[in-house]
């Protein structure tokens, strides 16, 4: 009697353009073996307190200040601090100005449909 | 002869030839093998030539043609230079391409800036601008979508119109001055300088002319995005630094080209265009460089040009490597990337370090010498602007590009890394992004004149990283209290929407117009001549009036009528 023809496997294949599963048969989580040691950078306290490590380095680049007093071109440059104050300010004003510039410029992604769209071409 | 044949060749030549070449060659290896040794025959070329000169003019004595298609200087010689790295590193990044077309048309292109760079005249400035605008334009409509073929139209009549201009502008040039030599032309010149202004201006995106940039680049191929961030707009730069540095309204032009993409940047979602609109922030550095026109100015516009190649074409890059593997640029769909692509995350943070000035990294020598030369000059308004430009950049190229790709939420996409070429690529470029900045002495040899400027001051040190740090600090208490605008899938409208909506719709509407008034003129004429020609078929056709039986006492009497009135007329004529 033959034998019924085994149907075809279903293992699903994986995406040529994504991570293949481990060679030692752990499930394959797709992280690179060179960013194991880093993953600490994507956990959500890193990210949402990253900034008060900033903002220490900030303060010690301020209070070089005192160790050798700026100068410069301009009478700002001078002041202690004086850049740190033109960066956050310069800085804030760009990205505030966003909310508005939006509200004025933003449309719809598909505005240019009629010529086939904003895609990722 | 033997002069001739001992006289150096233009580097250009090696890419011109490569590429047509390319072009005929069926197999991809041998197309890649030709594509990465071209550039080094280039560097070989470039390398030959040992003193400044002009080389293998070309004199036509019967109708005044004096070509110069080979002027090497201090001018030329770092802009070919830098031509030839990237042509090289970008060879590199698409070894794993397939296409032919833009393997030739990326090679054509690359020797054609080159070649532009090289040309003492206008006449052979005008066919390699042109020979850019027509090859460049293929690295656009390769990535097959109905937008890029819309986007390279909009591209080619900007570039081409560009060309246009520059040749009108050469034409009166001549006439006024009876030479095609190009050297320092100025706005004094009148109309010819004018359009030449403009010709270049449009290449460099100039504000209002800067559209085709945030238009084309992010629908280009992904190869295609990095070859084109690496010649049009550089090219451009040159030739203002050649024809028009020292004008004054090109520092305002430059400043306003430094502030107004930060602004737009920030909101924009498609990672591709936020880097567009950071090449338009660093061309206004080199143009406000231009503008001062001192030694300063000029070394810092050219070392400027140098290292943006470098460190926008890495960004660039990398963001290309994170499209290919995810098949998307949008940062609404990124994020968290570092978990599997982290060699990828490295080099666009020094490339994001590198284009935000931090010490040790090109831009902050290269940015140094232009703030130093505006300084110098006593623009207080523009050096403030610049300033506050450098803070946008850290914002959009330098923290955003890195952070909503790698970093941010977590996308849950875990694509593969970038291949090994794209990788090696990127590793070259971010190596020269270090190497720049710490070999600064090298960097300033290939200026083109002697600097005497110190930029690791400890004072410069410290103030740079004042203003870096505390715009990183505002970027993180904005984000945590929620005032930073969240990513969102949109089209951000530029200046374009005016040609691409009202002026099209008003195109259409005087095409529809001109369509219904042709017509009703055109009807109106065929019923007249219809009306005529039934007329006379009333009249003299067989059935008509003349043919039809009268009596012959009617005819007698017409034909008394007309012989009276013949004689009255004779009468009157002899009296």
């Amino acid at each position: 009697m033959a034998k019924a023809s085994k149907p075809a496997s279903k293992k699903p294949t994986a995406d040529k353009n994504t991570s293949s599963g481990g060679a030692d048969g752990k499930p394959d989580d797709g992280i690179h073996p060179a960013a194991r040691p880093f993953l600490w950078l994507g956990s959500h306290g890193v990210q949402r307190n990253f900034m008060w490590f900033i903002g220490v380095l900030m303060v010690i680049s301020i209070a070089m200040n005192y160790i050798k007093k700026p100068y410069g071109y301009f009478e700002w440059e001078a002041a202690i601090g004086g850049y740190a104050i033109f960066g956050f300010l310069a800085f804030t004003f760009a990205v505030l100005m966003g909310w508005p510039l939006r509200k004025l410029t933003g449309r719809s992604e598909d505005y240019y449909e009629d010529e086939g769209g904003e895609d990722d071409g | 002869m033997a002069e001739l044949l001992s006289s150096p060749v233009n580097p250009a030549f090696a890419l011109l030839i490569a590429g047509f070449l390319m072009a005929l060659l069926p197999d991809w290896r041998q197309r890649k093998f030709v594509a990465l040794a071209a550039p080094l025959v280039a560097l070989w070329l470039w390398m030959q030539v040992s003193v400044f000169g002009s080389y293998g003019g070309i004199h036509i004595a019967a109708i005044g043609l004096d070509l110069q298609p080979f002027r090497f200087d201090g001018l030329s010689r770092i802009w070919a230079l830098i031509f030839i790295i990237a042509a090289f590193i970008n060879a590199i990044y698409s070894l794993h391409e397939r296409d032919r077309v833009q393997d030739a048309m990326a090679a054509i292109y690359g020797g054609s800036a080159m070649g532009a760079v090289f040309a003492g005249d206008l006449l052979s400035l005008f066919v390699f601008w042109e020979l850019t605008a027509i090859t460049s334009v293929f690295l656009i409509w390769r990535a097959g979508t109905a937008a890029s073929r819309k986007a390279g139209m909009r591209y080619l009549v900007m570039h081409v119109g560009s060309g246009v201009l520059l040749l009108a502008g050469a034409v009166l040039l001549h006439s006024q001055t009876g030479s095609w030599a190009f050297e320092h032309i100025g706005l004094e010149t009148g109309l010819a300088g004018w359009l030449l202004f403009l010709g270049f201006g449009i290449k460099a995106a100039f504000p209002l002319l800067h559209s085709w940039l945030q238009d084309a680049y992010p629908k280009a191929t992904i190869s295609g995005t990095v070859v084109l961030s690496s010649f049009t707009t550089k090219m451009a730069v040159y030739a203002l630094a050649r024809g028009f540095a020292g004008e004054d309204i090109l520092i305002y032009i430059g400043m306003i080209m430094t502030a107004f993409p930060v602004f737009f940047a920030v909101i924009e979602n498609d990672l591709r265009r936020v880097l567009s609109f950071s090449v338009n922030n660093q061309l206004g550095f080199m143009v406000v460089g231009i503008g001062i026109g001192t030694t300063l100015g000029i070394n810092g516009a050219a070392a400027h040009a140098f290292a943006d190649v470098i460190f926008k074409g890495l960004l660039f890059m990398s963001v290309g490597a994170v499209m290919l593997r995810t098949g998307t640029a949008k940062a609404t769909e990124l994020g968290g990337l570092f978990r599997s692509m982290p060699f990828s995350a490295f080099f666009c943070l020094i490339g994001a370090a590198a284009i935000s000035a931090f010490p040790l990294f090109s831009a902050f020598v290269s940015k140094s010498l232009i703030l130093a030369a505006v300084a110098d000059e006593g623009h207080w308004f523009v050096f403030g602007v610049l300033i506050f430009a450098s803070a946008g950049v850290l914002e959009h190229a330098g923290i955003k590009i890195p952070y909503f790709a790698f970093f941010a939420h977590d996308s849950k996409k875990r694509p593969k890394e970038a291949p090994w070429n794209m990788l090696l690529a990127m590793g070259i470029a971010a190596f020269l992004c270090i190497f720049l900045g710490v070999n600064y002495g090298w960097f300033y040899s290939l200026l083109p004149y002697p600097v005497i400027y110190e930029p690791y001051t400890f004072v410069h040190i410290v103030g740079q990283m004042q203003l870096l740090l505390a715009a990183i600090f505002a970027f993180g208490l904005l984000i945590r209290i929620g005032l930073y605008p969240p990513e969102v899938r949109m089209t951000i409208l530029d200046v374009d929407w005016l040609w691409r909506k009202p002026l099209k719709h008003l195109a259409l509407w005087l095409n529809a117009i001109s369509d219904r008034l042709f017509a009703a003129v055109e009807n109106a004429i065929d019923s007249k001549i219809q009306n005529a020609g039934r007329s006379l078929t009333a009249l003299l056709s067989p059935q008509g009036a003349f043919a039809r039986i009268v009596p012959g006492g009617v005819l007698t009497g017409w034909a008394a009528a007309f012989l009276l009135i013949a004689l009255f007329i004779a009468y009157l004529a002899k009296s």
